[in-house]
């Protein structure tokens, strides 16, 4: 029941951000310079902002940048993870030790502090794109360490494995037995990981966004759209501004409905 | 044995400080923004005065050897934001945040052991826990905060609450594993009550793990601080942090980031030797 809600509100959030081009006549940075600060209106679904741009359009097209940004970076860091993990548990020895304290070192690092001096570092001028990449690159970057010691569990217990020791005994051997024979059955742990790692990644950048320090304007994302709110006080008489916490927080509870399906399966 | 472990844990601290100082050296260099200044459109300096305050030219091995040479000395330079020395910025500014960060982590993990403990005795308790915790696993801390700001409640009120679900999974999760012992089965076997079970045994028995979570919460309380102290109007080193960011201050944030990695380092120190040192549960 959770699994096809959750599924149920993706499809709906990501199929919305897709098509934003067809579900809205404006573009996310067009100025309607006569209609700032408006209240929602058939013309405007959810009003229009201090420039006079169209809030629901901004939603949408914010929509694209933390759901289809998130997963990339996700895949990135699980990457990441798998190349390492795997070296480390097949290595054995002072290799995988070595690797281990690396990602140890890495985990203990303080990411929201790290982010933000990289973030600070960006020119003012930098694209709105070049932002956009380089926020989740960096969260790619720095967020291996919990799937890669996942990853090199799985390695170093499948080792004695009869599927892996009949695979050696029919030829099989070097990285082929690895990745293929034996990448397949961590599937299940890979895609765990990949959906934990999803809310993870847009919460931090929602967080960024938040702090004004996300992705540049006129680049929407629910977390610069959620700045807004930090110089709005009157958020109960004009509950629309809460649109983009509102679909952030379906989006995150949807997902993490879905990882606890993933990683429970029996139960749902 | 005891004495190497311990040395390997201290020896921890320099380690990763100096690999976190390497790292972001590294990465502001790497960044697009570096070796661009918007002091260049300001007419009040000169080319080659603005080359000689930046410094660019310096090769990064030389750079890593004057930034920390020069912290080691004590001389942690001045803030271009505030335009006061960094360290008395740090030393006006840490008591604010080791108070909220305190606080915030008492109150998240005496309601989250609460909850947790309450939960396993009432099944509703459970489940309404559990969905406490997903659920504020979905809020960014930053709105939050924004939330807290409005409602005038304090910045450890939002450290706790961004704190607790973590501390609350990991317990029910080693409160349900513990009440699956073949001890906790005998023990129910012999008549022990429910409640008896979970605040005598499985309490003894998940203590020493509880311990693990120490350095990982205080990591999460310490992240939290940012957009709290920042949206709150705190005057704390997350405050600072921030501003410091919105001011592409690199003198400031690089102490800054070290000074918070020693912090983290410490609470995951401490925890890792206060879990080594509690004695075995099922031994005694």
């Amino acid at each position: 029941m959770i699994r096809i809600l959750a599924i149920s509100v993706l499809t709906v959030l990501a199929l919305s951000a897709l098509l934003a081009g067809f579900l809205t006549p404006y573009s996310y940075e067009a100025q309607d310079r006569e209609a700032p600060s408006m209240a929602p209106s058939t013309k405007h679904l959810l009003g229009t902002d201090e420039l006079g741009r169209d809030r629901f359009t901004r939603l949408l097209h914010g929509a694209r940048v933390s759901l289809l940004l998130a997963p990339a970076a996700a895949l990135l860091s699980l990457a990441i993870a798998v190349a390492i993990g795997l070296t480390a548990g097949v290595a054995g020895g002072p290799i995988e030790q070595t690797l281990s304290a690396s990602a140890d070192l890495f985990s203990s690092m303080p990411w929201l502090f790290l982010l933000l001096i990289v973030r600070a570092m960006l020119p003012l001028d930098v694209s709105a794109w070049a932002s956009v990449g380089i926020t989740f690159v960096l969260l790619g970057l720095l967020g291996w360490p919990g799937a890669m010691r996942v990853v090199r569990a799985s390695t170093t217990a499948a080792k004695s494995e009869g599927f892996l020791l009949q695979a050696r005994a029919m030829g099989i051997g070097g990285p082929r037995l690895w990745i293929r024979q034996f990448l397949p059955t961590l599937r299940p742990v890979l895609l765990a990981q990949f959906w934990i790692s999803i809310p993870l990644y847009i919460l931090t950048e929602a967080n960024l966004g938040i702090l004004g320090l996300g992705v540049s304007e006129p680049m929407p994302s629910w977390g610069n759209l959620l700045f807004e709110l930090s110089g709005h006080r009157e958020v109960v008489d004009s509950p629309w501004l809460l649109a983009p916490a509102a679909c952030l927080v379906a989006a995150l509870l949807a997902m993490q409905g879905l990882s606890k399906s993933e990683s429970n399966p029996a139960r749902t | 044995m005891f004495q190497q472990r311990y040395l390997r844990a201290f020896l921890r601290i320099p380690l990763t400080i100096a690999f976190v100082g390497v790292f972001v050296i590294a990465l502001v260099r790497l960044a697009p923004g570096y070796g661009i200044d918007e002091r260049e459109v300001d007419l009040r300096f000169s080319a080659e005065s603005i080359e000689a305050m930046r410094g660019q030219h310096v090769p990064f091995a030389l750079a890593l050897q004057s930034h920390f040479g020069r912290m080691l000395r004590g001389q942690w330079g001045t803030s271009e934001v505030f335009g006061a020395p960094v360290d008395r910025l740090l030393s006006e500014r840490w008591r604010t945040t080791l108070v909220s960060v305190t606080m915030g982590l008492t109150l998240a993990w005496a309601s989250a052991l609460l909850w947790a403990g309450l939960g396993s005795l009432y099944r509703p308790l459970d489940w309404t826990g559990s969905a406490v915790s997903i659920s504020l696993l979905s809020f960014p801390s930053g709105l939050l905060a924004m939330a807290l700001f409005l409602a005038g409640a304090p910045v450890s009120a939002g450290i706790a609450i961004a704190v607790f679900p973590q501390i609350h999974r990991y317990v029910r999760q080693l409160a349900a594993e513990a009440l699956n012992q073949p001890c906790i089965f005998a023990a129910a076997a012999r008549g022990v009550s429910r409640s008896a079970l979970v605040y005598r045994h499985v309490r003894a028995l998940i203590s020493t793990q509880l311990w693990a979570l120490v350095g990982s919460s205080a990591a999460t309380a310490v992240s939290a601080a940012i957009p709290m102290e920042a949206l709150c109007g705190s005057p704390g080193l997350g405050q600072l942090a921030w501003r410091a960011a919105l001011g592409r201050d690199l003198a400031l944030l690089l102490p800054l980031v070290l000074c918070m990695t020693a912090v983290i380092q410490l609470a995951s120190v401490a925890s890792e030797l206060l879990q080594t040192s509690s004695p075995d549960p099922v031994a005694s």
